[in-house]
């Protein structure tokens, strides 16, 4: 097919010249073209210009349920800030999903956010009902310790079913593992008063530290390598 | 069959910073496509992309984050071969590319194979496309020889084919001695136009006989790379800036040139820099002042001493001691800081002569041609890209703006050459209905 307008040959299946736009007349069509890339469809456009993302929809419903709340919450005039807690949990969903699920981070990088996260949502219950419980310290007594605990222990769990596919998975263990030392510490500093959980968590990662440096030294060489070159 | 891995690879010195510019839009690929004579069998390539990715063992590899820099892990899996997108040069990613770092997609009898940059520049891609046509006709039962011309799968690797031959030829020097200024380019018209509402982009590949566009470079005593470059340079002044009376404007092209011939390296990762190319748009120019502008512009920047003394200043920058110490969140932040401020309106478009791709000959019956594009932006809306594969050029165009003035202009002063030409698209400007109605 010819445009006459621009003077060209157009190579592929169209009845529009690539150029100027202009209607390639029927008698131009004297060739079995194919198109040359795959055909615009909407579908591919619609994909590439939406505003319906899952991050969009979670925002709008979040604000929705967090708006509902407070309206319930302050219109009944009840004591206990409860919709605090509602924004709480709803922004924990929000960091979970851009940060652990969607996220290209290492395993202990995102363990250590959902450590924090958890944590200052646990903090943030115990001062919205602060009638839960007496004894203002459960938070970094017991709670810290065992939230660190079952993070390691999970993520151990991971990195043994995956060893032979993703070895990476250890120096993620062994990162996550010093975490356990910082009960220790906070009690060292005067900030926990109940050891017991503190020196277990501490025990514990010392112990997972140990069996990944004994069974696994080569590869978290190896990781290091590769991870702190610089 | 050869087959070599490596464990991790660092970035060499050019791919550093293409990971570290990357954002939700924009990420720096680039594409070649090769038109074949009969539709492509998906499956055979499959199997000819499984063999082929075993040679490349630099592209067999997925970007990892580091501590300080990212870096280039093993690649355990197979790649998939997937259908083309409409979406011309659609953003790399893990989950959209298996974690590799390009992309071998059909239609057709077209393949397409997108790169990320920071796994090899269009040298390196040539040649493992070349590697993976090779082993898809041998499949076929085509009778094709590699004729000196291709890393065939059974050939061994040398390890030269994936050190960073900037640190190869990197010669120390005192930062006085570095010529920063020579990296850094002055403000230029930037191409405006309207920009098309979804991530896609606008493509337009011209087709036209090699021979007839080389005898129109020797009747104006020009090399084909100094043509194209001033033919695109009056193409935008004529459509873009003299009809709106615009104040004179800088047009700058950037040029990569591929730094392997000069400096003896056979790496199939980056090896190239950029050439500057600029004039002031003014109704004085004219072709031969300007092929005159690029040649004198090309001939400065392809000096051996000059080449050497801006890879010693870019590998420089990457050994600084506190660049190194910087974490990559924080370098990351630096980078697209300084760009945002530094990095806009420093260029017009991006200007790439990839040359003659050297096929064997036993390819030709199943060939029919063979293109270069790279990925425009906002920055750089327009790209145009040249490459000759048998007899045939491909003069790719990449846009991310609705007009085609540029490319109508530019096919204009072709065809009034006397120049053969062969228009293709992908239509991005028209509307999905337009396109059904006619």
């Amino acid at each position: 097919m010819r445009c006459k307008f621009c003077n060209v040959e157009v190579d592929c299946k169209t009845h529009i010249c690539p150029l100027c736009h202009e209607l390639l007349t029927a008698e131009d069509d004297k060739e079995d073209l194919s198109p040359a890339f795959p055909p615009k469809t909407a579908r591919a456009e619609r994909r590439h210009h939406t505003h319906f993302t899952a991050t969009n929809i979670y925002l709008a419903a979040s604000f929705v349920i967090f708006v509902a709340s407070l309206a319930v919450n302050l219109g009944l005039h009840q004591p206990t800030k409860w919709f605090l807690m509602v924004g709480a949990v709803l922004l924990y969903g929000f960091l979970t999903m851009r940060n652990t699920v969607m996220s290209n981070n290492s395993a202990w990088i995102k363990a250590f956010w959902q450590i924090v996260m958890i944590s200052l949502i646990l903090w943030l219950a115990q001062v919205v009902f602060d009638n839960i419980m007496t004894d203002t310290y459960w938070l970094l007594d017991l709670a810290l310790p065992l939230i660190i605990m079952i993070s390691v222990l999970t993520l151990g769990i991971i990195s043994c079913a995956v060893v032979r596919r993703n070895k990476a998975l250890l120096y993620d263990t062994l990162f996550l593992s010093l975490i356990g030392f910082v009960p220790i510490i906070l009690f060292a500093f005067g900030l926990v008063h109940q050891v017991l959980a503190s020196a277990i968590c501490a025990g514990f990662c010392a112990v997972v530290i140990a069996c990944v440096i004994i069974f696994a030294r080569k590869e978290i060489l190896a990781e290091m390598e590769r991870r702190l070159h610089w | 069959m050869s087959e070599k891995s490596v464990k991790w690879l660092r970035l060499d010195n050019s791919a550093k910073i293409f990971p570290m510019m990357a954002d939700k839009q924009n990420q720096n690929l680039f594409n070649i496509f090769v038109r074949l004579n009969e539709d492509v069998d998906k499956m055979v390539l499959q199997r000819a992309l499984e063999i082929t990715i075993r040679r490349f063992p630099s592209m067999n590899v997925m970007l990892k984050r580091g501590v300080f820099w990212f870096y280039f892990e093993e690649h355990g899996g197979k790649p998939k071969v997937y259908d083309a997108d409409p979406v011309v040069m659609k953003k790399i990613t893990s989950s959209n590319c298996g974690g590799f770092c390009f992309r071998i997609s059909v239609f057709r009898n077209v393949i397409f194979a997108d790169f990320f940059h920071a796994v090899t520049d269009g040298t390196g891609a040539a040649e493992f496309i070349k590697s993976l046509l090779f082993t898809y006709f041998t499949l076929k039962g085509y009778p094709v020889d590699g004729e000196q011309k291709v890393l065939t799968v059974g050939s061994p690797v040398n390890p030269r084919e994936y050190e960073d031959s900037f640190l190869t030829n990197y010669k120390k020097k005192k930062i006085k001695d570095l010529t920063i200024s020579s990296l850094k380019g002055k403000k230029s018209y930037r191409i405006d136009g309207i920009r098309f509402e979804n991530a896609g982009k606008g493509v337009i590949n011209m087709y036209t006989p090699a021979k007839q566009f080389v005898n129109v470079c020797r009747e104006h005593n020009c090399t084909v790379t100094e043509m194209i470059g001033a033919l695109f340079m009056l193409s935008v002044y004529e459509t873009k800036i003299k009809p709106r009376n615009l104040p004179p404007q800088d047009i700058q092209l950037f040029v990569p040139i591929n730094l392997r011939k000069i400096f003896s390296s056979v790496t199939l990762r980056n090896f190239s820099l950029f050439s500057r190319i600029g004039v002031t748009a003014s109704d004085d120019m004219t072709l031969e002042s300007l092929t005159q502008t690029i040649h004198e512009c090309l001939k400065r920047d392809t000096r051996k001493e000059v080449l050497s003394d801006k890879i010693s200043t870019t590998v420089y920058a990457e050994k600084f001691l506190p660049m190194r110490m910087l974490p990559l969140f924080l370098k990351r932040v630096i980078f697209k800081i300084s760009n945002l401020f530094f990095g806009k309106n420093k260029k017009t478009a991006t200007f790439s002569s990839v040359g003659v791709v050297s096929l064997p000959e036993s390819f030709r019956p199943y060939i029919k041609d063979m293109g270069f594009g790279i990925t425009a932006n906002n920055a750089c809306p327009v790209t145009i890209t040249a490459a000759t594969a048998y007899d045939t050029m491909c003069i790719n165009f990449t846009r991310t703006i609705t007009d085609t003035e540029i490319e109508k202009r530019f096919a204009r002063y072709l065809t009034d050459f006397g120049i053969d030409l062969k228009v293709t698209s992908n239509f991005w400007e028209v509307d999905d209905d337009a396109m059904q109605i006619l």
